[in-house]
């Protein structure tokens, strides 16, 4: 029984940073138990496919579920957090939207494998523009483990000497670009900004998660044990030493308590997950600064549809639509005029092909089906994804009145966009409909 | 009107998408329920005030005449700030989705022969 044992590390999570925890000690001969909190995916079980009109809701999907998953399906509603047993609070006028996953190999089993390494302009960011700290570790530090993770990984991805994004060790893409995405390259390299393509992580085809790709290899050793349905509570400590000594968790399905013990622990939960353990356990908090300064980064998701006018009644030249591009960070860089409303910057991917949504035809009945028909196939559509200022007053903390499924406090998240971010999106907008507009592609919606 | 059957394709009230929404609204979150019974409120007013009649005893001509401009409205990432505008913004798509969703609708595309991507991966519940 893993309670009865003690091991020399344990390691709540088994998402991304869990398996790469696992694999990397277990390979240098350390015992590790892992403490997941959801069970086994069992994708020939829990998976089937299945006809949109054999759902119970159409395709709507239950409207009291998931309230703050955006990527929330009909069909895969199920394998996210159920947010009745999982709830979380913030000020009603600041939604916050925490995706989770428990399973094992978590949220990694579920992303968009877009697989990018930062740089100097992130590390020393306050080196370059004077705002917050820079990171204690520079890019030249972390380079040879971005080594490492892109090969388990199999990243693809073209060299092209960026220095806003770093190189890396990539299976060669030398799939050509589709003429509609050249357009935007070509748009985009007349106003000085360079594209390339998103480099993303291939895994086994399948799945590129810790599930099949790190986990494996730390089982493998004989020096992996996985707990599933392990809820942790909180990080125990030795008295006597005051080192911690292990994780009291709940037994998901008995609710039965137990205690893990090991000599190390690693909380690998998600950054809200282990700060809200860490909070809720009283540790590591000297400095008081423990959930505050929550960034992430900022999405517009579809912040720009087009319709490329070749491809307009599903008719396209052959290799003209189809096929992605990216643009990393182009504003705020050396050499630049900075610009004047914002620090940082953003990066942007963009896909070809496929039929805009509807919402984004002003037209209903039979008008609506006419534009939907002349628009198949022939849709242009940007993401942005910008950088959100580390603030002191953006932060989490223990919500003293709620608590879990399982009775464990429950976080109080407050996080607001400040005015950097939303003129970073603004003109994350303006540019990418002016790079439609010299590309001859017509804009349908664009985020204000 | 929203969503009419077409080229043999099955319309909103032949997949029976009043009945399905009536009740889907009737579980969802309040403020979905508060952007319908505002929506047909103001639907109704316009009717009454216009026509003398309320909404759904308008020809096809006059209730036109009252969703078209809102409809017609280009989309941004905010609701309108009209209501009629974001409601019927709502449920243009909740129709559509819910027309096209069907088992009939999918019948009637592939006998057009037009295969439609209607399978997905479904998720059990897990426990």
């Amino acid at each position: 029984m893993p309670e009865k044992k003690e091991y020399d590390v344990l390691i709540v999570g088994s998402g991304a940073a869990g398996g790469m925890a696992a694999h990397t000690l277990t390979e240098r001969g350390a015992s590790c138990l892992m403490l997941e909190a959801g069970p086994l995916p069992e994708f020939d079980k829990k998976t089937a496919i299945r006809p949109v009109y054999d759902l119970p809701f159409r395709g709507l999907g239950d409207p009291k579920r998931l309230k703050h998953v955006v990527q929330r399906t009909e069909f895969n509603a199920n394998r996210w957090v159920r947010e009745t047993d999982l709830p979380y609070t913030y000020d009603p006028k600041e939604q916050f939207n925490w995706v989770r996953v428990r399973m094992v190999g978590g949220r990694s089993l579920f992303w968009a494998r877009m697989s990018f390494r930062l740089s100097n302009y992130e590390f020393k960011a306050a080196d370059h523009d004077g705002f917050g700290d820079n990171w204690p570790i520079s890019y030249e530090d972390l380079a040879p483990y971005y080594d490492r993770v892109e090969e388990i990984f199999s990243v693809s991805g073209v060299q092209e000497g960026f220095e806003q994004l770093p190189d890396g060790n990539f299976i060669a893409d030398s799939s050509p670009y589709s003429g509609s995405i050249q357009r935007i390259r070509d748009a985009a390299s007349a106003k000085g900004i360079v594209s390339t393509k998103i480099r993303r992580s291939l895994g086994d085809g399948r799945l590129a998660s810790s599930f099949n790709l790190t986990l494996p290899r730390a089982l493998a050793t004989g020096k992996l044990d996985i707990v599933e349905n392990a809820i942790a509570r909180e990080v125990t400590v030795d008295k006597a030493t005051g080192l911690v000594n292990g994780v009291n968790y709940v037994d998901r399905r008995s609710g039965r308590e137990i205690h893990a013990k090991a000599k190390r622990v690693v909380l690998a939960a998600s950054s809200l997950e282990t700060t809200r353990l860490l909070l809720n356990s009283g540790i590591a908090n000297s400095s008081g600064v423990l959930g505050h300064y929550l960034i992430d980064q900022f999405y517009v998701r579809g912040g720009v549809n087009a319709i490329a006018p070749e491809a307009r009644g599903g008719i396209a030249p052959r290799g003209f639509m189809g096929g992605s591009g990216y643009l990393p960070r182009f504003r705020n860089l050396k050499g630049q005029r900075q610009a004047q409303d914002f620090i940082r910057g953003y990066a942007v991917d963009f896909y070809s092909g496929g039929t805009p949504d509807p919402r984004y035809f002003p037209s209903y009945g039979a008008q609506l089906t006419r534009d939907m028909e002349e628009a198949q196939g022939a849709g242009m559509r940007f993401t942005t994804m910008g950088a959100v200022l580390p603030r002191y007053e953006n932060h989490m903390r223990i919500d003293g009145h709620v608590v879990d499924a399982w009775g464990i406090p429950v976080p109080r998240i407050s996080v607001k966009y400040s005015d950097n971010e939303c003129n970073m999106a603004r003109d994350a907008m303006n540019t990418l409909t002016q790079l439609c507009d010299d590309s001859g592609f017509s804009v349908l919606a664009a985020h204000d | 009107m929203i969503v009419p059957a077409q080229n043999g394709r099955p319309g909103a009230l032949d997949v029976e998408v009043p009945e399905f929404l009536d009740f889907h609204v009737s579980v969802s979150f309040d403020d979905r329920q508060q952007t319908y019974r505002a929506g047909l409120d103001a639907l109704n007013h316009q009717a009454l005030l216009l026509f003398s009649k309320s909404f759904a005893e308008l020809s096809d001509a006059q209730a036109d005449q009252i969703v078209a401009e809102p409809m017609r409205v280009n989309w941004t990432p905010s609701p309108p700030r009209d209501i009629l505008a974001e409601f019927l913004r709502e449920v243009r798509e909740d129709a559509l989705a819910a027309t096209q969703n069907t088992r009939e609708y999918s019948e009637a595309m592939a006998s057009a022969g037009v295969r439609r991507r209607d399978t997905g991966l479904y998720w059990y519940v897990m426990e």
